[in-house]
């Protein structure tokens, strides 16, 4: 049992990854309508110029909060510089913009930070912690920690204030909400830092665990994207569930059945779901009007 | 000139001069392999397109189903000495099967959720393709010869032509396809889906051959990129070559046989120039970012597809002076 229990921490220290990319993606395909395939690679942009600050000597707390304002100011770019204009042109030409800025992404770090791979430590060291005979690095906890807060700060934000409730009139209806007074440009200029913001997060969290590269992102953004469906756009919080129940049954599968496997299991289970389920777990129904 | 206005025409043409060009330029190898892969991935495209914009659907696994000709193709021909046609024609039917089935299951599924869906297909095959490896020689790739018709060998030159030839053979083909009543019913589908329901299209049905035809021009395109490049490894058929494929159909203009072409071109061919370019392109990485930065700007003001320059262009330059004409009367009036 202890072994499921640690199998179940380790999921959810890579479920946090993926739940606060797949909540950026969210976010920003729920209010602007753009399917933001450009998540991830802003993320491992994003990460090199923390370990960039941190090779120039900055301390890592620093480092961290420098590269959220930059990844912010990135977001506020793109929204401010290209998708404003690009309102009229539909979804599937908004995505394929997204993955030009991809190519941007992909391009500006070898650029600017060269073709070696970087390195970015760990926020917290230290030994593992044992708690009822799981053991947990504190970085895990603090990456859980760190993950479950900001969520519960944007889901207490989005449900309960000012700007929550404008963000969730225009994610249930831009023209309505411009209707009632909201500014939902603004509205959508905010989304977009926050969900680069997320990105950059969750990337700088991977960092650790891998390397800082081109292809560091990879990974989390197919598997943010993956939670997102499976919960269901519908929803802010479907895609967070989504990524926990992903992140958990990836390792459990891993452990349990088969390591090699595992991916190609997983994604079996979710064509199942969403064969089951076309809309996700959370979805609803879309009715299309005529 | 009202010849000319044929499509059927138009494409032979393009062949044609794409074949006899390089000829006469005595192009080298590695223009040989750049212009090869361009007509290989459109035939793919080619096929995308009847998908994404004659039926609207999204895959995001039709690299898999190129992976699973070229696998094919390279197992009959080199392994078990079957000659080449018979490598393509399978390379054609088995992934049109698959494809047929996973349509089945899949085509329940609208938009992203089918693209994710597609993609989780495309994911099971690429690690079934590294692990299996008596049939795909798993990680360390397989390899297969230059084809072989009828007792004549071809080298890289004919086999280039022989890719084109397909390719405008299959452009003909969707052509007249999109002429039909099966194509006719597929393009009322695009426009609105309940219209043509309402006029008795099945839905489903359409769908589901849409999405077959689809994976049989990805696997025609497969059998024919193993033998032209003679070598391939499982990572090549991911999600990345399924994006080129719907990035490429986005750009060149959906709904459009020529369009297919002309953005895998653009997207082959972009980078390529960028690099030759005398300053900048030696700065690493910097072909990539300004690739990036052309597919923003020409899906900014071109969303219809780099296809309808020449008509806009037409539009604005030519018809408005005939337009401007007329205003001038008016205000004469």
């Amino acid at each position: 049992m202890t072994l499921f229990f640690q199998n179940i921490v380790g999921g959810m220290q890579s479920a946090s990854m993926y739940g606060l990319a797949a909540l950026g993606l969210v976010l920003i395909y729920k209010t602007t309508g753009v399917i933001n395939f450009a998540q991830g690679e802003l993320g491992m942009f994003h990460a090199f110029v923390a370990a960039a600050l941190l090779a120039a000597g900055v301390p890592v707390g620093l480092a961290v909060l420098v590269t959220l304002l930059i990844a912010g100011a990135v977001g506020f770019l793109i929204e401010w510089g290209i998708m404003r204009h690009a309102v009229k042109i539909d979804p599937l030409g908004k995505m394929i913009m997204t993955m030009g800025l991809v190519m941007v992404a992909q391009g500006l770090a070898p650029m600017l930070f060269g073709n070696n791979p970087l390195y970015f430590p760990k926020l917290l060291g230290g030994d593992p912690i044992t708690i009822f005979g799981i053991s947990i690095l504190p970085n895990t906890l603090l990456i859980i920690t760190i993950t479950l807060t900001i969520m519960g700060i944007l889901f207490y934000v989005l449900q309960k204030t000012r700007w929550g409730l404008a963000i969730r009139v225009t994610a249930e209806n831009v023209n309505t909400a411009r209707l009632m007074g909201i500014p939902t440009q603004r509205v959508s200029l905010v989304i977009w830092m926050l969900g680069t913001v997320l990105g950059a997060l969750a990337a700088i969290m991977v960092a650790p665990l891998t390397t800082v590269s081109v292809s560091m992102m990879a990974d989390i953004h197919l598997k943010s994207f993956i939670s997102a469906v499976l919960g269901g756009f519908a929803t802010f919080y479907g895609p967070v569930v989504g990524a926990f129940i992903i992140g958990m049954l990836n390792n459990i599968i891993g452990f349990y059945i088969s390591s090699k496997w595992a991916t190609a299991i997983l994604y079996v289970f979710i064509l199942i779901v969403l064969v089951l389920k076309p809309t996700g777990l959370f979805g609803k129904k879309f009715i299309k009007k005529v | 000139m009202q010849l000319l206005k044929r499509k059927p025409l138009q494409y032979s043409l393009f062949g044609i001069i794409a074949i006899v060009l390089p000829m006469l330029l005595s192009a080298k190898g590695s223009t040989y392999t750049l212009l090869a892969s361009i007509g290989i991935i459109s035939i793919a495209a080619l096929g995308f397109n009847i998908l994404l914009g004659y039926s609207g659907q999204i895959s995001l696994g039709h690299g898999a189903f190129m992976g699973m000709g070229a696998y094919m193709s390279a197992y009959l021909v080199a392994k078990m000495d079957l000659p080449f046609i018979v490598g393509l024609v399978m390379a054609a039917v088995i992934p049109l099967l698959v494809g047929f089935v996973l349509g089945l299951i899949a085509l329940r599924l609208e938009g992203h959720y089918l693209a994710i869906a597609t993609l989780g297909f495309a994911v099971v095959i690429e690690e079934i393709f590294a692990e299996f490896s008596g049939f795909t020689g798993g990680w360390s790739g397989t390899k297969a010869g230059f084809p072989e018709i009828l007792g004549y060998k071809f080298d890289k030159e004919s086999v280039y032509a022989l890719v084109i030839f397909v390719l405008v053979g299959l452009m003909i083909a969707t052509y007249n396809f999109m002429k039909s009543s099966t194509g006719r019913a597929l393009i009322a589908m695009k426009k609105s889906e309940h219209a043509a329901q309402a006029m008795g299209v099945s839905l489903f049905k359409y769908k589901l051959l849409a999405f077959s035809l689809s994976t049989m021009y990805a696997g025609i395109a497969g059998s024919l990129y193993i033998h032209f490049f003679r070598f391939c490894e499982p990572k090549l058929w991911g999600i990345g070559l399924s994006l080129d494929l719907l990035a490429s159909v986005v750009i060149g203009g959906i709904g459009t046989i020529g369009g297919a072409v002309i953005g895998v071109a653009f997207l082959k061919l972009l980078p390529t120039f960028l690099q030759g370019l005398p300053i900048l392109g030696d700065i690493d990485g910097l072909s990539f970012v300004l690739t990036g930065v052309c597919i923003i700007i020409f899906i900014m003001f071109y969303p219809k597809g780099l296809i309808n320059i020449p008509n806009d262009l037409y539009a604005r330059f030519i018809k408005k002076r005939k337009k401007g004409g007329k205003d001038g009367i008016r205000v004469e009036n």
